[in-house]
């Protein structure tokens, strides 16, 4: 059963058939919430409101775009809100984000093409990416994790295109710039 | 294309936007260029194959659960739980206020000590304010007397009360009662 149809069921009053999407988009829905709060309690708490609200507004939900990515909008939106309050709480420490005072690494790129372990290189890219500030994190994590176009993730995030465009070119400059300091350092661990 | 293309442009190209600068001809002759495109390549192929995380088990019964009965999420049913969470914790309350009656620990010839003592204690755990720490201990001195002098008792008293209102509270305020009680 594809989904328009499980919508479809879902719409025409058999609300169990609901059960189907909630199994298809959960992990993914999970996975971004975690990476996006950090904190698999509250990312629970966050992706089970977001599959209930969904589930309340589905009659707005258009099918211009997937579901999954309907959903990803509003757990984005949970999450920034719980992301919100915590600033709110912590103020003093959250300034001063240090991606944008990096030193400027502009070099040959070299070690990204050594024989660097997939796995590893892997591992490190999602550090990276976590360590970044939200506004560059999130559309990298979508443009990664759920392979969105440049429309759905301006779509998800609620910001022009435009702007999605500029957000990628600059996370995955530093990501290559952090990725090159990085991979030079363990190089030059004896 | 005789300059080289803006790293912009190259991720553009990676992306598969529309080329029509001859972007990838000058990609295939340029060893330096090529070499971005292959530093860009190896991070987005690793960057596309970060982990899906494995959610809770549970989360599909708990998310159908609140689907199926919307009236679980409502204030009105998470007071009612609330309650349901209380009164069992009242009637410990009584039972023990009646075993250390009964046992004699508790000397029910009257007087404020124990009152006070309440008081002093809620205040120093800081967990309600003091207005609401003396309508509690009005509450409890009006129904059960016997524990008017005894400290300890009301040492003991004031810390079950306090907790269970703080888990009420926690219950209610948080709204866990939708996603965790279930």
């Amino acid at each position: 059963m594809n989904e328009s149809e499980i919508i479809a069921r879902v719409r025409a009053g058999d609300a169990r058939a609901y059960t189907l999407l909630v199994d298809r988009c959960r992990d993914r829905a999970f996975t971004l919430a975690v990476r996006l709060l950090g904190n698999r309690e509250e990312a629970e708490e966050v992706v089970q409101d977001a599959f209930v609200n969904a589930y309340r507004s589905l009659d707005r939900f258009r099918e211009e775009a997937r579901f999954s990515t309907w959903l990803h909008r509003i757990v984005y939106n949970l999450c920034m809100t719980r992301v919100a309050r915590r600033r709110a709480r912590a103020r003093p420490l959250d300034e001063g984000r240090p991606e944008e005072q990096r030193p400027d690494t502009q070099d040959t790129g070299v070690d990204l093409h050594a024989e660097t372990e997939t796995a590893e290189l892997v591992r490190i890219v999602e550090e990276e990416i976590l360590g970044l500030s939200e506004k560059l994190k999130t559309p990298l994590l979508l443009f990664y994790m759920e392979e969105m176009k440049y429309e759905e993730i301006a779509e998800t995030i609620g910001i022009p295109v435009g702007t999605v465009k500029t957000y990628l070119f600059r996370g995955r400059m530093l990501l290559r710039e952090r990725l090159n300091i990085r991979l030079k350092e363990e190089v030059a661990i004896p | 294309m005789n300059q080289h293309p803006t790293t912009e442009q190259i991720l553009g190209f990676l992306d598969q936007r529309p080329d029509d600068t001859g972007l990838a001809r000058h990609i295939e002759s340029c060893a330096e260029c090529a070499a971005l495109v292959g530093e860009f390549r190896r991070i987005d192929a690793a960057g596309r194959r970060l982990p899906v995380l494995t959610s809770p088990s549970g989360i599909t019964g708990r998310v159908m659960a609140r689907v199926l009965s919307p009236e679980a999420d409502s204030l009105s049913y998470r007071l009612l739980k609330g309650l349901g969470y209380l009164i069992p914790m009242s009637i410990v309350l009584l039972v023990l206020g009646m075993v250390f009656s009964k046992t004699g620990v508790i000397d029910p010839g009257g007087g404020n000590g124990a009152g006070d003592r309440i008081q002093e204690v809620m205040t120093a755990v800081g967990v309600l304010s003091g207005s609401v720490s003396e309508a509690i201990i009005g509450l409890l001195r009006s129904y059960a007397p016997f524990m008017a002098n005894n400290e300890a008792a009301g040492i003991i008293l004031a810390i079950i009360v306090t907790l269970s209102g703080c888990l009420f509270l926690d219950r209610v305020l948080a709204g866990r009662f939708g996603t965790k009680m279930r």
